[in-house]
């Protein structure tokens, strides 16, 4: 049962994801005749975190559902998080083809993304042949990106953290950094987003987890 | 990645006013604890102090009549002395023994037992309490277990480089904050994740 607050997280989160699109990559106005073609599109969200286990997974699933939502197009959640072993109740674990394979074929021909609910929400796993070597080369990156922009109105990606994203980082049009208020300290999340050298206006912004019980506005609080 | 600038006016005065609001329970545990403590410690003297009454009640049994005073009223823990002392007295049927018991002279015990057994003749002079003054065992440990607290937990909200809100993370790390989640069940979680059946 969600609280109205809580029900709350996710779209605020996707509004300002949105906001951020519109204002920093907003979809380029086309001819008609042009956009019947099936051009890539789609933008690319990528949801990541100064370092492994500050919940990206959680938050990109629910950005992902939100954003489904909140505007008009096709969503797809992608789990291209190389750098650790799939869950033990996902649904693409066992030989499913996925990420990996869109990256080195360039294409979604074959691919059967699992629809995620009666929306426009879709999912898609990492694929037999993720390592976190594939996310550091480019080529293999825009690839897949490209196919997947050429699908979906929005690709919501579940990233590595910032150091094991790659490429990922350059070729994404929003990243939302997740921030674990119990685990992680200012020094280490200005470090890793310093290192990670987003370009400007890629970052959209962030996203607080496990945040402590709040100080109530009537006492100075947020 | 911008400069990170000086703190916002109101940022550290947030994080004050949370030590309090967010660790009222551990504030509260560490005061309970002196307390308890404190009263396991530092128990009222009453059985020695009644072992002293004993011999002087003796005293008076033994000396002439109206010749002896016991003032129990310079005694610490008067009340309990005092109970035991009109209890003496009465078993001994002291006619001569006065006792004052000043400080003691709100006891509900004495009144008690004063009316079980009186003593004898003898003369017990009341005076209007001036109140205990040795303060309860547990205060002491009460207030050193609230200072504690209040260290301990200034120093889990005021210690490290935790972001503890989202105006601090946006401070911190120059970017806003789009969304903040506070720490949810497993089930809460799987609600929030799951597309909405409404679409």
């Amino acid at each position: 049962m969600k609280t109205r607050q809580e029900a709350l997280l996710f779209p605020r989160i996707g509004r300002g994801v949105l906001e951020h699109l519109e204002r920093h990559a907003p979809v380029p106005a086309r001819p008609p005749a042009e956009a019947e073609a099936a051009l890539p599109a789609g933008r690319v969200v990528l949801v990541s975190s100064t370092r492994a286990g500050e919940g990206k997974s959680f938050v990109a699933q629910g950005l992902a559902a939100a954003l489904a939502e909140q505007q008009d197009g096709d969503v797809i959640w992608v789990d291209a998080a190389f750098d650790r072993p799939p869950a033990d109740n996902d649904i693409f674990r066992r030989g499913a083809a996925g990420l990996s394979e869109i990256m080195t074929l360039g294409s979604l021909q074959g691919l059967a993304p699992a629809g995620a609910g009666p929306g426009r929400l879709w999912r898609i796993g990492r694929g037999v042949l993720a390592q976190p070597a594939l996310l550091q080369r480019p080529g293999a990156v825009a690839k897949g990106l490209a196919a997947l922009r050429a699908g979906f109105a929005l690709v919501v990606l579940d990233a590595p953290s910032l150091e094991g994203c790659g490429a990922l980082l350059a070729q994404a049009d929003a990243c939302v950094v997740v921030v674990d208020s119990r685990r992680t300290s200012r020094g280490d999340a200005r470090q890793a987003l310093a290192e990670a050298r987003l370009a400007p206006g890629r970052l959209a912004g962030l996203v607080l987890n496990h945040r402590p019980r709040p100080v109530p506005r009537w006492l100075g609080g947020d | 990645m911008n400069a990170i600038a000086a703190p916002p006016p109101g940022l550290v005065a947030q994080r004050v006013i949370a030590v309090p609001w967010r660790h009222a329970g551990l504030i509260a545990l560490f005061a309970l604890a002196g307390g308890l403590a404190s009263a396991s410690f530092w128990p009222h003297p009453v059985a020695p102090r009644v072992e002293v009454v004993r011999p002087r009640m003796q005293a008076i049994q033994d000396a002439p009549p109206q010749g002896i005073e016991l003032r129990l009223d310079q005694e610490p823990d008067a009340a309990a002395l005092a109970v035991e002392a009109v209890r003496i007295a009465a078993a001994a049927r002291v006619s001569a023994a006065t006792l004052r018991l000043d400080a003691a002279a709100a006891d509900d015990a004495i009144d008690a037992a004063l009316r079980e057994a009186p003593p004898a003749a003898g003369r017990v002079m009341r005076a209007p309490s001036a109140g205990s003054e040795h303060p309860r065992a547990s205060l002491p440990g009460l207030a050193a277990g609230l200072l504690m607290g209040l260290l301990v937990a200034s120093l889990r909200e005021l210690g490290g480089q935790r972001m503890r809100s989202p105006r601090e993370a946006q401070w911190a790390l120059g970017a806003p904050v789009l969304g903040e989640i506070p720490t949810l069940s497993a089930k809460a979680r799987d609600a929030l994740i799951e597309p909405s059946r409404a679409a």
